[in-house]
């Protein structure tokens, strides 16, 4: 369980500079590329970037390492990526 | 992280392949039974890879045979991977025990011994007089009185006055200082005359102690007493002292020498042999065979193995025989001659070193075998040299 699981489903997210985003309470990985990643939380997450890479995921953590540029709060999945954000 | 990167290697990891239309659907599958994965690649847009543990093979490949349209590999990666494909080579197996064994029981004994701080006793004395103490490489660190040791080194070695030693892990650092000894200068309190060290005539004198005993223009021969120790007067009566000076006198000097116009000299045929033998922890392994050559020459060296910089305790010794043969070599006279001039120089640097020749006759006798130099020398020198006397108290 996570630490910060007493704040409920909200998404707990530490920005370390522009290197690597660490999200607790993750549901779904939508979209994983080099460029763009959306990933599922309470609501969605668009991160875009450089290199984007998972660094490590379990039940409901996840790390995103590479050059972050952007990082977005959606309440539905983004479209414009690889299409498969509706699934 | 690395730490964790070498867990994962020792103990082994399966990395997941999976091929689909859309790949995350199979992180998302994983992910909800609580399956840590690591390692996530996209290869392309329809294939992605992921790491797990080797513990989870079975639930994950269940998890992703239950997803419809998907294709998947699992690869065991890690040492586990190395484990099947070697374990039928006991060999290797035995050889890999015995090693760690070995490294590990030689953990117990003294490696190398480090010694800093000696200025003029060579690092090779210190050991010996160490290992008279009990104290060598190869002995047992836990059998060692650190103390006992160096307390018993300083009693029986005087010349040095402090001394340290610290062990890290197999490796001993020893400090000494050396003790600083009264200098060994004229002792002016022992009686001593002046005798002379080879016949002539003196022309000069240069007395600083002592009673003259002969004058200029006197003729002297070898042993005759130069300058007393033993000084008369009519005040205090006799005293004992060094006698000390210089007693020029003008000497003749003969040399003579043979060069023969056929000798044998040494030349090296470059063959050589060498003979290796080890040393681990201070006992030695492998034999020294005599060489087959006739004439031969030994050369020996030594050398610690070491690894990233740190002394191991094995040293490979290292015999050399370099064969050489007796060369016959022929002079002509003239060559005769240069090594004769060769020979009498280097007599007049040993014999005459500091001496004003006044007059040098040289002259050759050629026979059928060699050539005989003959040289005659007439030099001003000192021949003074000093000669303890015994006093007797009454």
């Amino acid at each position: 369980m996570s630490k910060f699981s007493d704040i409920g489903h909200r998404p707990y997210i530490c920005i370390w500079g522009n290197s690597y985003v660490i999200i607790e309470n993750l549901k779904k990985v939508v979209l994983y590329d080099e460029e763009q990643m959306i990933l599922q939380t309470e609501f969605y997450l668009k991160i875009t970037g450089k290199n984007l890479r998972l660094k490590c995921l379990n039940n409901d953590n996840v790390r995103v390492d590479g050059i972050i540029k952007n990082i977005e709060f959606n309440a539905s999945p983004v479209k414009g990526g690889t299409g498969n954000e509706s699934l | 992280m690395n730490l964790y990167k070498i867990y994962n290697e020792l103990s082994g990891y399966i990395r997941v392949e999976v091929s689909s239309h859309y790949p995350e659907q199979a992180l998302n599958a994983v992910m909800d039974t609580n399956i840590e994965i690591w390692n996530i690649k996209k290869l392309s847009a329809e294939k992605l890879s992921f790491d797990i543990h080797i513990n989870r093979e079975k639930t994950v490949k269940s998890i992703l045979s239950q997803i419809t349209g998907i294709s998947f590999t699992m690869a065991k990666r890690g040492l586990v991977r190395l484990v099947p494909l070697y374990r039928k080579r006991y060999g290797m197996i035995a050889g890999l025990i015995a090693g760690f064994i070995l490294i590990y029981v030689s953990t117990f004994f003294v490696w190398s011994i480090d010694i800093t701080g000696n200025v003029s006793i060579p690092d090779a004395e210190i050991k010996e007089r160490l290992a008279a103490s009990g104290f060598a490489e190869g002995a047992v660190i836990d059998r060692l009185n650190i103390d006992m040791v160096r307390n018993g080194f300083l009693l029986q070695n005087p010349d040095i006055s402090f001394m340290s030693i610290n062990m890290s892990g197999t490796v001993a650092n020893i400090e000494i200082h050396e003790r600083d000894m009264p200098q060994s200068g004229k002792d002016t309190k022992q009686p001593y005359n002046l005798v002379a060290d080879y016949g002539g005539t003196v022309v000069s004198m240069e007395i600083v102690n002592g009673e003259s005993m002969v004058k200029v223009g006197d003729v002297v021969y070898k042993g005759q007493l130069l300058v007393g120790g033993v000084v008369d007067s009519n005040v205090v009566g006799y005293r004992i002292m060094r006698a000390e000076g210089k007693v020029f006198a003008k000497t003749y000097r003969e040399f003579t020498a043979e060069i023969p116009f056929e000798y044998m000299e040494k030349r090296y045929s470059g063959r050589e042999k060498v003979q290796k033998q080890y040393e681990l922890l201070g006992y030695s392994i492998g034999f020294l065979f005599p060489s087959s050559y006739d004439t031969y020459d030994v050369m020996s060296s030594h050398e610690r193995a070491q690894i990233f910089g740190i002394e191991l305790p094995f040293i490979t010794h290292k015999t050399v025989y370099a064969e050489y043969e007796e060369e016959r070599i022929i002079l002509d006279v003239d060559g005769a001659k240069r090594r004769a001039w060769d020979e009498y120089y280097k007599w007049r640097m040993s014999v005459l070193d500091g001496a004003e020749i006044s007059e040098e006759r040289v002259e050759f006798e050629e026979t059928e075998e060699s050539i005989i130099i003959k040289c005659c020398v007439d030099a001003v020198e000192n021949i003074a040299v000093e000669r303890k006397f015994m006093t007797t108290k009454r």
